[in-house]
């Protein structure tokens, strides 16, 4: 009769592949939740510096915005949904709207510049 | 010092950012808290202080140095003459920017001793800086005008500085006879708001309308032409027909005298015969920038445009009228404009912070009637040695009455937004 144990690991080879087995998953799972928490730091980061250059550009927009939010003659552009402000731009961009203070404006804007700005103005809370 | 997780990571950036860059470093950066001096608390100025003191979140110490306690604006000192606006509403004062950081100092700067950087003040107290911001707005050559003088400004008032000038000058058309002749004269170029005189003279057509309609408004220029001429006259046309006349100097032949006791103003074509009258001399940078010895053979200061850093001295920046910035013109929102440009490249030098591309914006608005606002507008770069326009705009004669009051509409807005921008 064929002794089939030889073909079989030995204790110690079960164990060790276990072992093994069991670290590489908890090293997978380290290494997959390490990677996306780095990574929703990175997001964060990169959001983050997307409202730092957004702040900046936006002293070109308070002149005449007031950043309390209160509109008098000039519309609030406080708190505006990221998409709204997106497209208003774009539309004043392509002078499909065509105040000349804005479509200048916009025309000197990236589409990166633009995107920092709706992200800063949507973060800030009007007063 | 309590930080924010995004301030904090903002500092910690800086100082990354500095340590890689330490070969470069300025001496000052790592050293006690770097002092900021502002001279002058106008549009410039204070906008420069706050943006300094609200961006550098405390790291810069910031002095303003003004000699008023409440600022009245020169935009829109004409629709307080017209009536549009009272008084008081032209007016701010400086307790909000005390209270967000701003260190403001009621007092005239006399000198700036460079060699030392420090400014001395009206008091003799010597305040020390590590970048010095020089925004003192315009003074007058009062003697560019034959006759005129600082005593004849309380016969004609320039009123080119707001303030109890445009009170004066308000108060000296309303007291005009039935009738009478209100004259009216343009500084050269380069001159404080270059629509301003025209938009004085329609404000003025427009109380006289109501209140002295036979009376007429003469117009001696020292230019050929001037700023939205044809929007000016058009409306003139439309608005106040036969009321006023405008000579350029290739038809009065140049202004030979002004005479404050006989009201008289002398010209090759005639002498004009005045009830009222506004003189707006020659101008030049504020005295301080004349003292402190960064003006050019003009009278103006010259300044990098990427920073707004003085060609003479790069630990001193200028902005605002003071400054000559090319195909910007000499205005309040151009000022604002400059100051926050500035404001980055001094947090940059002093503490570090990143600093991005810089970008200037210009808009000019003026009131002709009642709902009746033009504007025109601009664009700039830092060119290598000049600011360059890259896109213009302009209102357009034959624009129909909703436009027109939606321009007026939005210039009250914007003179919301930039006096909130910069007195906080």
């Amino acid at each position: 009769m064929l002794d089939i144990t030889v073909l079989l690991p030995s204790y110690m080879r079960w164990l060790e592949y276990w072992v093994f087995l069991v670290s590489r998953t908890i090293f997978a799972a380290v290494l997959l939740i390490g990677f996306a928490s780095s990574k929703a730091v990175a997001n964060k980061d990169r959001n983050e510096e997307k409202i730092a250059f957004g702040e900046y550009l936006s002293g070109e927009c308070v002149t005449c915005h007031l950043i309390s939010g209160t509109s008098k003659g000039i519309p609030s552009i406080v708190g505006l949904e990221i998409k709204t402000f997106v497209s208003v731009m774009h539309a004043y961009k392509a002078r499909k709207l065509d105040n000349k203070v804005m479509t200048t404006i916009a025309s000197a804007l990236s589409d990166e510049e633009i995107e920092a700005l709706a992200i800063y103005f949507a973060s800030v809370k009007p007063r | 010092m309590k930080f924010s997780r995004r301030q904090f990571s903002f500092l910690t950036g800086a100082s990354a950012l500095t340590l890689g860059l330490s070969a470069n470093a300025p001496a000052v950066f790592g050293a006690a808290r770097p002092n900021v001096v502002v001279i002058g608390g106008g549009a410039g100025g204070a906008t420069a202080a706050r943006y300094i003191a609200k961006d550098s979140k405390g790291a810069i110490h910031v002095t303003l140095i003004e000699p008023s306690k409440r600022y009245y604006t020169c935009f829109f000192s004409n629709l307080y003459i017209g009536g549009f606006r009272d008084y008081a509403s032209i007016g701010h004062s400086y307790a909000t920017l005390a209270t967000q950081g701003v260190n403001v100092v009621h007092d005239w700067a006399v000198s700036v001793d460079r060699a030392k950087k420090e400014v001395v003040l009206g008091s003799g107290a010597r305040v020390p800086y590590d970048r010095l911001i020089v925004s003192p707005g315009i003074d007058l050559k009062y003697e560019s005008v034959p006759g005129y003088s600082v005593a004849a400004a309380g016969v004609f008032p320039h009123a080119w500085k707001s303030g109890t000038q445009a009170q004066l000058l308000k108060a000296r058309v309303e007291a005009m006879k039935e009738g009478g002749n209100f004259v009216m004269i343009p500084p050269p170029n380069p001159f404080r708001c270059p629509p301003g005189p025209y938009e004085r003279v329609s404000m003025i057509a427009h109380l006289l309308k109501q209140k002295n309609p036979k009376a007429k408004i003469i117009v001696l220029d020292q230019k050929e032409k001037f700023s939205k001429q044809g929007l000016f006259q058009e409306g003139w046309e439309k608005h106040y027909p036969g009321m006023i006349e405008w000579h350029p100097p290739s038809v009065h032949g140049g202004i030979k005298n002004v005479n404050a006791q006989t009201m008289e103003i002398e010209t090759d074509l005639d002498t004009f015969k005045a009830d009222a009258g506004s003189v707006v001399p020659a101008q030049m940078a504020g005295n301080i920038a004349q003292v402190a010895g960064l003006t050019n053979e003009k009278g103006w200061c010259s300044i990098i445009p990427a920073t707004m850093q003085s060609k003479v001295d790069e630990n001193i920046h200028v902005i605002g009228d003071a400054s000559v910035a090319s195909a910007m013109p000499k205005s309040g929102f151009a000022a604002n404009s400059q100051a926050k440009v500035c404001a980055m490249a001094v947090r940059g030098a002093l503490t570090g912070a990143k600093t991005f591309a810089p970008r200037f914006a210009n808009t000019c608005w003026s009131l002709i009637a009642t709902n009746d606002g033009v504007k025109v507008g601009a664009k700039y770069k830092a060119g290598e040695t000049k600011i360059e326009a890259t896109e213009k705009f302009i209102s357009k004669t034959g624009e129909k009455a909703s436009l027109r009051k939606q321009t007026y509409m939005e210039s009250e807005g914007w003179y919301a937004g930039i006096t909130a921008d910069i007195f906080g």
